[in-house]
């Protein structure tokens, strides 16, 4: 499996050339839009546009993708704040016995 | 993807410059973004489409969204990430709807040697390790192609789009389980077949 997980890595870095001119035609599409051409701006894409330009959303994406990282840190966090805590206590007592 | 003699980090900040040069109406600037990733466009979506000429209507669609809508592109991601997200969803938006009207199936066999070029960046290694390298990633890419949509959309949105399991099963609405089970699947085929011809 890690062998064609290389494989797979290369495979990202390909590029299929085209049949056409495919940059001069997007280029003379684009020259030449009708209003016909704007109902591609339909509902779906405007809700694409909406989300990727929300801060909230993105961040939201983020804590989903990495629920299991954020877990793991706060447990980290939580024990290094016990950890201080108890070694707190204790330099306080030490110095109240002396 | 497309030059890939640049850094990915003087690449992005160029991006930056073209699209706030698009914004305010620069089309020279929108030009040279469309230069820079329409194959990289194409490519996308060719290996979901199966179809050359599916996969050039979507460039062309993707484009024009992207042209039309760039004043509103905050820029909270990449333009790369963006245009890579938009190329994902209009193809997956055409096979929705295409799986309701139509059950078209495809030939495919020999597509990639016979219809199109696969152009390949150098690996760094030597070279008769590369051709072999070369050889076995067409192999991979002719498998992969062929596989069942069911295998294949997942696989090429990990694996060679670096989606995360979630964010596929939000945009195929199937559960995160079916996900990764599909794409373990996948991988298995393209390693049985790959076994097979070696």
């Amino acid at each position: 499996m890690n062998e064609l997980n290389k494989f797979l890595k290369f495979a990202k870095d390909i590029v299929v050339k085209p049949d056409s001119d495919i940059e001069n035609k997007i280029i003379n599409k684009i020259k030449n839009l009708s209003d016909e051409d704007k109902a591609v701006l339909d509902d779906g894409f405007m809700d694409f546009l909406k989300k990727y330009n929300s801060r909230l959303y993105l961040f939201k994406k983020k804590l989903k993708e990495n629920c299991g990282l954020i877990v793991l840190f706060s447990l980290l966090g939580i024990g290094t704040g016990v950890f201080l805590l108890i070694e707190y206590k204790n330099y306080r007592k030490k110095i109240k016995n002396k | 993807m497309i030059n890939g003699n640049n850094s990915e980090k003087e690449k992005a900040i160029d991006d930056e410059k073209l699209v706030a040069r698009s914004k305010n109406g620069d089309k020279t600037a929108f030009e040279i973004l469309v230069r820079r990733y329409s194959k990289y466009v194409y490519t996308t979506a060719f290996f979901m489409m199966r179809d050359c000429h599916e996969a050039e209507d979507i460039s062309q669609e993707v484009f024009v969204k992207v042209y039309l809508a760039i004043g509103g592109f905050r820029g909270l991601s990449s333009f790369k990430t963006w245009l890579r997200k938009l190329t994902v969803n209009t193809c997956i938006d055409k096979i929705r709807l295409k799986s309701k009207t139509a059950d078209k199936k495809v030939s495919l066999d020999s597509m990639i040697e016979d219809g199109n070029d696969i152009l390949l960046y150098e690996f760094n290694q030597n070279v008769e390790k590369y051709f072999q390298d070369k050889e076995t990633v067409k192999e991979i890419l002719k498998i992969i192609v062929n596989l069942d949509e069911s295998y294949r959309i997942p696989l090429i949105l990990r694996d060679l789009q670096d989606y995360s399991y979630i964010e596929i099963s939000e945009i195929l609405k199937k559960p995160v389980g079916t996900i990764k089970t599909n794409i373990h699947r996948a991988r298995k085929i393209i390693k049985d077949l790959l076994s097979e011809k070696q």
